[in-house]
C-alpha cells in the first residue's frame, strides 16, 4: 500500500509518531536498563522554582507558536463557511474581490447594476434553484438591511427561521445578532456608519416578524427584507408591473427591474454550477464566479503569509530550544555537587548520563504539554476576539499540524539535551564535590 | 551568397515560432482549445487547465480526458471543504454556444492520475480531451510546481 492511498487520519497519525521517534529512541537508548526516577524526582523537588519557571517559558513559547497556526486555520475555515450559501455569483464585470466582499461579507462599495433582461435570463436557466438578488446601501444602527427573495433568505438560514418568513413589503427578517425582537418596529437609514442619514427614508417603517438561526457569517448581523422593500424606499419600481405592484418576490417584470448589483445562483450540482459560470461570464455584460475560488485565491496569496508564521513559529522554538540547552547548562551546574557524589560512590558514568538527561527531558515534556493547553487557549481567545471583530465565526481548534510541530520541537528539544548531559561528565569529580 | 546567409538566418526561427503556435492551439471541429498546461510533479497526480471555446451552434460537451503518461483523466470540479482545496469528479460541463469555458486553478481541471513518469517544468506530453464532438488532441505544457498559468497566458493566438 503507498503513502497516498493511506486514510488522511493514518498519514497525520504516522507522522507524528514519525517526527516523535528521534525522541522516542534517544530515550530508550540512554534509559536502557536504569530506573533514575526517583533521582530525577528528587533533583526535580529541590529545584523546583527553578523547573518550574523553566516549564513556564517552555509553555508560553510553544503555546504561542500553536495558537497562532491553529488561529490561521481556524480564520481561513471561517470564511470559507461564510462564503459556502454563495454558490455563484453574478455581477457587472469587475473586480470579483469587491464584489465578494459586498454579498459574502456585506462591506458597502460602489458597484454596477444588472438589469431586469439580465436577471430574467439567470432565473429563468433550467439549471438555476435560486435567483436571488441583493440589494445594500441601507443600515439599522450596525447593521446592514439587505434586500433579497424569500428563497434566499430561506436557504442562507438553512430554514431555520423563528417567527415567520416576510408577507409584504413592510416586514422583515432579523440576523441572529441584531439586536431587534419580534414585532420590533424600524426604519433604515441611507447609508451605513456614522454617516448614514437616518431620517433619509422618511417615513418608511419596517417589522421585524421573523429571526434567522445563527449562520457563523457576517449575515448574522444584516436584517433581511424584500427586495422591492429597497427599491421602494429609494424611490425606485418595485420589480413588478403595477398590476402586481403589491408581489413579493420572483417572478419580476423585467421592464420594472430597478437594477441589482449581485445575483446569487444556486445549482442543484456542481457541475451545473460552473456551466452556469460558464455561461454568464461575458464580455462587457456579466461576471460569474464562485466566491469559493477567490478565497482559495487569496489563501493563496495569504500562503506565503502563512509560510513566513510558521518560519517565525520555527525560529521562535529554535530560540527556545537554545534557550533549554542553556538553562539545562545552567540547571546541572546547581547540582553538581550531587552529581559528583553520585560519581564518587561508585554510580555508572551512563546512570549519571541518564539521570541528567531525564532530568532535562522531564523539563522539556511538561513544558511541552503545558504549551499544548496555552496553545489551546490562545487559539481560544484570539477566535473569540476575531469573531467578535468580524462577525466571521471563526473556531480555532488544534489540529494535526500543531501535534506534528509540537512532536518535532520534542524530538529536537530532547536530542539537544543530550550535550548538557555530555558535558557533566566531563567534569572532574573532586572539583565537583568541592564545589 | 550573404543576401543567402542572412535570409536563412532569418527564416529558421520561423518554423519553431510556427511550432510554437501549434503546441499552443488546438480545434476540433467548432471548439478551440488555447495554452494546456500542468505543474511540475513528481507525485501520481496532476491537474491539467486549458482554455476552451465553443464557437458552434451547439453545445459541447467536456467528458474528461486520456493520456499516454497516465492511467486515467476525468474531469474534476474545485470546491472548499472547511478552508482545504477539495477535487470533485464530476460527469461532464456543457459549454454553450459562443461561450467560453476556462479549465484553470481554483475551478475545473482535467485529473490526470497514475502518472507514469515525473513531469519537469519545460516539459510536454499529449493528451486527449474527449468531448461529445469526438477527440480533441491537445499538448500539455509542464510549467513550474508553483505555477498559477501558462508561461503564455495573455498572448492572443
Amino acid at each position: 500500500m503507498t503513502w497516498d492511498a493511506l486514510p488522511v487520519l493514518w498519514q497525520d497519525a504516522l507522522l507524528a509518531l514519525a517526527w516523535l521517534a528521534p525522541a522516542l529512541l534517544t530515550g530508550a537508548l540512554v534509559l536502557r536498563g536504569y530506573a533514575p526516577w526517583p533521582l530525577v524526582r528528587a533533583i526535580l523537588w529541590r529545584f523546583r522554582g527553578a523547573s518550574a519557571l523553566f516549564v513556564l517559558l517552555i509553555a508560553v513559547s510553544v503555546g504561542m507558536g500553536i495558537g497562532l497556526l491553529a488561529q490561521e486555520r481556524g480564520l481561513r475555515r471561517g470564511t470559507a463557511q461564510a462564503a459556502d450559501k454563495f454558490d455563484l455569483v453574478v455581477a457587472a464585470p469587475g473586480s470579483e474581490l469587491t464584489v465578494m466582499l459586498a454579498a459574502v461579507f456585506l462591506q458597502p462599495s460602489d458597484m454596477g447594476l444588472l438589469d431586469g433582461a439580465t436577471y430574467a435570463e439567470i432565473a429563468g436557466h433550467e439549471n438555476v434553484s435560486i435567483a436571488a438578488p441583493l440589494a445594500f446601501g441601507d443600515s439599522f444602527g450596525r447593521s446592514p438591511v439587505v434586500g433579497t427573495t424569500e428563497a434566499f433568505a430561506r436557504y442562507l438560514s438553512d430554514d431555520r427561521i423563528d417567527g415567520r418568513m416576510w408577507r409584504s413589503a413592510g416586514e422583515a427578517l432579523a440576523g441572529a445578532l441584531v439586536p431587534l425582537r419580534i414585532g420590533d418596529g424600524f426604519s433604515p437609514a441611507h447609508g451605513a456608519g456614522d454617516g448614514a442619514e437616518a431620517d433619509a427614508h422618511g417615513d418608511a417603517h419596517l417589522t421585524v416578524v421573523g429571526r434567522m438561526a445563527p449562520t457563523g457569517t457576517p449575515w448574522d448581523r444584516a436584517i433581511l427584507v424584500p427586495v422591492e422593500a429597497v427599491w421602494q424606499v429609494h424611490g425606485l419600481a418595485n420589480g413588478h408591473a403595477p398590476e402586481r405592484a403589491l408581489q413579493i418576490g420572483p417572478p419580476f417584470d423585467a421592464e420594472y427591474f430597478p437594477g441589482t448589483p449581485a445575483i446569487v445562483v444556486r445549482s442543484e450540482a456542481l457541475w451545473a454550477t460552473y456551466a452556469l459560470r460558464s455561461e454568464f461570464t461575458r464580455d462587457r455584460e456579466t461576471m460569474a464566479f464562485f466566491p469559493g475560488g477567490v478565497l482559495a485565491q487569496l489563501y493563496g496569496v495569504l500562503g506565503d503569509i502563512r509560510q513566513v508564521m510558521s518560519l517565525m513559529a520555527l525560529v521562535t522554538q529554535g530560540l527556545v530550544a537554545a534557550a533549554v540547552l542553556l538553562g539545562l547548562f545552567i540547571l546541572s551546574r546547581l547540582f553538581r555537587r550531587q552529581i559528583a557524589l553520585l560519581r564518587a560512590l561508585g554510580a555508572p558514568a551512563r546512570f549519571v548520563f541518564a539521570v541528567v538527561w531525564c532530568f532535562g527531558a522531564a523539563l522539556l515534556l511538561a513544558g511541552a504539554v503545558l504549551g499544548l493547553g496555552v496553545g489551546v487557549g490562545a487559539a481560544s481567545v484570539l477566535a473569540r476576539v476575531v469573531t467578535a471583530r468580524t462577525d466571521v465565526l471563526v473556531t480555532a481548534p488544534i489540529g494535526w499540524s500543531e501535534i506534528h510541530f509540537l512532536a518535532a520541537f520534542v524530538s529536537v528539544t530532547l536530542l539537544l539535551s543530550l550535550l548538557p548531559a555530555a558535558v557533566v561528565l566531563r567534569q572532574p569529580v573532586a572539583q565537583g564535590l568541592r564545589s | 551568397m550573404r543576401r543567402f546567409l542572412t535570409a536563412a538566418l532569418l527564416a529558421l526561427p520561423l518554423p519553431a515560432i510556427a511550432q510554437d503556435h501549434d503546441d499552443h492551439l488546438s480545434q476540433q471541429g467548432a471548439l478551440h482549445a488555447l495554452h494546456a498546461w500542468t505543474r511540475a510533479t513528481d507525485g501520481p497526480v496532476a491537474h491539467v487547465f486549458v482554455e476552451l471555446e465553443n464557437e458552434g451552434a451547439e453545445p459541447v460537451l467536456i467528458e474528461g480526458a486520456t493520456s499516454d503518461i497516465s492511467q486515467g483523466g476525468a474531469l474534476v470540479a474545485f470546491r472548499l471543504e472547511n478552508g482545504e482545496a477539495a477535487w470533485e469528479v464530476i460527469p461532464a460541463v456543457p459549454i454553450a454556444p459562443g461561450r467560453a469555458l476556462h479549465l484553470e486553478p481554483d475551478a475545473l481541471a482535467i485529473r490526470l492520475d497514475g502518472l507514469t513518469r515525473d513531469l519537469h517544468a519545460g516539459d510536454g506530453f499529449g493528451m486527449h480531451l474527449l468531448t461529445s464532438i469526438g477527440e480533441l488532441d491537445l499538448h500539455v505544457a509542464v510549467e513550474a510546481a508553483n505555477a498559477a498559468h501558462h508561461s503564455h497566458a495573455g498572448h492572443m493566438h
